[in-house]
């Protein structure tokens, strides 16, 4: 979760706005919200103007595209709300919410129909490609949402003419719904992993009574709820989320249902599990630990309530939802309707996760065999990658700033505006990682401005390994500034770094509540086995 | 909540939703001074076009849960600004009680 932070939101529609104010209360626990709204149907003046917002949603029901019929001008119109979007993000900073047209068309020729069907999907396929290209730009499906509560009932067609509010109460909800989706997904870190039990939940029955060959996971009910939410899970893998599994089972028993049955989920596709009598609290912790992450960034699913009491008692950072196999209903939309798991796009980095942390299994394994630590991490071959000033690694490195907690020298958050700024301003340094066992991808982020070193961190995954002294190392030689200021702001989750400039040839130059304020003097000693490659 | 049965009885409850409805909206708007109005005094005057689309929206969202169904309460009078019935506050919870009555 990031800290809570001022946030303005302009609305502008063609419709009565101040209904979705509400949206304000939806994420007040991600930032203190204000709201403003623009004058009704100045939607090309406001997107011609000046940023007044963080993020400016635009509301437009189907009138601003089309009268009766959607049709090629309706095309056109997107093309020139697209057109306007993406001048003023060239402009100006902030984010545009943009939504999919809520419409039925109807048409006594069903050859006009079909017309119309295509030229609706190719107006909301005008905004697809808009989100596509532009990192800042959002779609919700107010199509989609207003379709689930039945347009009946979302649609007051009278407050339409005569009000300009085409909507009823529980579909402004629904609206607003999306649209705090929306918000919450670029402020909020999105959580990794998904943890999930196995008899009842992978499957129907118990593994150790029922034996391998009469488990429920199959195309009929009620094995088809399982085998469904198998499949659910492998998306969701898919979609950048690490799987794993805690069981009360002997291990050979949970291993041999996958090797004899014909499932969505394969072993491998966990990237750990504990099958054993342990409490599950506790294989969640160690799952935690092997896998470097916080427990915050763990879900936890389970048939059973106690098991679900057990681990929401003694792990409160972990997010449990119960899985109800009778209820198939509830429980194949509960992967859906987790709001934590949401995000704005997935990167690459995202998607190369799974084989990432599968490979720090691999080094734990290493350490453990290893004579010492020196040996351990000479054998990993370790080389960093540092790009000063990238934009290609922009997306990332924003990301990086944003849901890094612990090791974080200042906590400071910037948009993605603001790291571009930074490069044109000081040196945004992000730092690769790769060893014997993969490529980790972009762990480490430093921002020197101004004489300054204002950002310092690293993924959590790579730490422990002197990897971030060397970075730290380099980025000091690299600006060659004899002067250099640095700074340790505490936050509740940063006190791992309290002492990481002290140790590493900084001296300290003032200490209070607001942290402390450090000047380079020798700067952190060479470590030889890592090597730096400055690209 | 078990709708009222009697058009009567409806139409009480569905002015006492009005009217607990404005009494929320003040809240949210952070408008106390609209607190003290009484049932002979003006609300049209006090609050813009873009509050009265909220309160009717607002409304008939709780009318709709009070007495089971919808009920639509536009009407072209509450914008005008010589017939709307917020211009007397005991008027427009009438209004409400009476397009209930009417179905």
């Amino acid at each position: 979760m990031t800290t809570a932070r001022a946030l303005s939101i302009g609305f502008v529609g063609n419709v009565v706005t101040n209904p979705f104010g509400k949206v304000a209360s939806r994420l007040a626990d991600l930032a203190a919200v204000s709201c403003e709204h623009l004058p009704i149907g100045q939607i090309e003046q406001v997107l011609a103007g000046p940023a007044a917002a963080d993020v400016l949603i635009v509301h437009l029901d189907h009138r601003w595209f089309f009268d009766v019929a959607p049709g090629e001008a309706a095309v056109a119109r997107a093309r020139g709300l697209a057109d306007l979007v993406s001048a003023r993000l060239v402009r100006a900073p902030g984010t545009v919410i943009l939504n999919t047209v809520p419409f039925v068309p109807v048409s006594s020729v069903e050859s006009d129909l079909h017309d119309q069907l295509e030229a609706l999907a190719r107006v909301n396929a005008v905004l697809f490609d808009l989100a596509r290209s532009q990192e800042r730009v959002s779609v919700v499906d107010a199509a989609g949402a207003l379709a689930l509560l039945g347009f009946a009932n979302a649609f007051r067609e009278r407050n339409r003419y005569m009000y300009q509010m085409p909507y009823a109460l529980a579909a402004v909800d629904a609206l607003n719904e999306r649209y705090a989706d929306a918000i919450a997904a670029r402020l909020r870190a999105r959580r990794k992993v998904v943890v999930v039990d196995a008899d009842n939940t992978l499957w129907g029955g118990v593994v150790g009574e029922d034996g391998v060959e009469n488990l429920e996971v199959d195309s009929d009910y009620p094995g088809i709820v399982h085998t469904q939410l198998q499949r659910q899970l492998l998306r969701l893998k898919g979609l950048g989320i690490l799987l794993c599994a805690v069981t009360k089972n002997n291990e050979e028993d949970f291993r041999a249902v996958f090797t004899q049955r014909a499932m969505p989920l394969r072993l491998d596709d966990f990237v750990a599990y504990r099958s054993n009598w342990t409490e599950k609290s506790e294989n969640i912790r160690d799952l935690a630990a092997t896998l470097n992450l916080g427990l915050d960034s763990f879900i936890f699913l389970d048939d059973n309530p106690f098991e679900i009491e057990e681990v929401r008692a003694r792990l409160p950072g972990v997010e449990c939802h119960l899985f109800d196999r009778t209820r198939p209903e509830q429980a194949l939309t509960l992967l859906d309707g987790i709001a934590s798991l949401r995000a704005r796009n997935v990167t690459a980095e995202d998607l190369a996760k799974t084989e990432q942390y599968r490979g720090e299994a691999q080094r734990q394994e290493l350490q453990r065999s290893a004579a010492s630590m020196d040996d351990y991490l000479a054998s990993l071959k370790i080389r960093v990658h540092v790009a000063r000033n990238n934009p290609g690694s922009l997306r990332r490195v924003t990301q990086l700033i944003n849901k890094t907690n612990q090791f974080n020298l200042t906590t400071r958050r910037y948009t993605e505006d603001e790291v571009a700024t930074a490069m044109q301003e000081g040196g945004v340094y992000a730092a690769r990682v790769v060893d014997r066992f993969g490529d980790m991808g972009i762990v480490g982020v430093a921002i020197v401005r101004g004489g300054e070193l204002e950002t310092f961190l690293m993924s959590c995954r790579a730490l422990g390994r002197r990897i971030e002294a060397q970075i730290l190392r380099h980025v000091c030689r690299q600006e060659g500034d004899r002067d250099l200021k640095a700074r340790y702001s505490p936050s509740a989750k940063n006190r791992m770094v309290e002492s990481f400039l002290d140790d590493n040839g900084f001296e300290p130059l003032s200490a209070g509540p607001e942290g402390k304020t450090y000047r380079l003097t020798r700067g952190p000693d060479d470590t030889p086995y890592i090597h730096i490659v400055a690209e | 909540m078990t709708p009222p049965t009697s058009t009567s009885s409806r139409s009480e409850s569905a002015a006492a939703a009005a009217r607990a409805t404005l009494d929320r909206l003040i809240e949210t708007w952070g408008r106390p001074d609209l607190s003290a109005l009484g049932p002979e005094d003006d609300l049209f005057d006090r609050i813009d076009s873009f509050a009265v689309v909220e309160l009717l929206l607002e409304t008939e969202s709780e009318v709709e849960k009070t007495v089971g169904h919808y009920v639509p309460l536009a009407d072209e009078s509450i914008l005008d600004s010589t017939r709307s019935p917020l211009r007397r506050l005991q008027n427009w919870f009438d209004y409400v009680a009476d397009a209930v009555a009417r179905g």
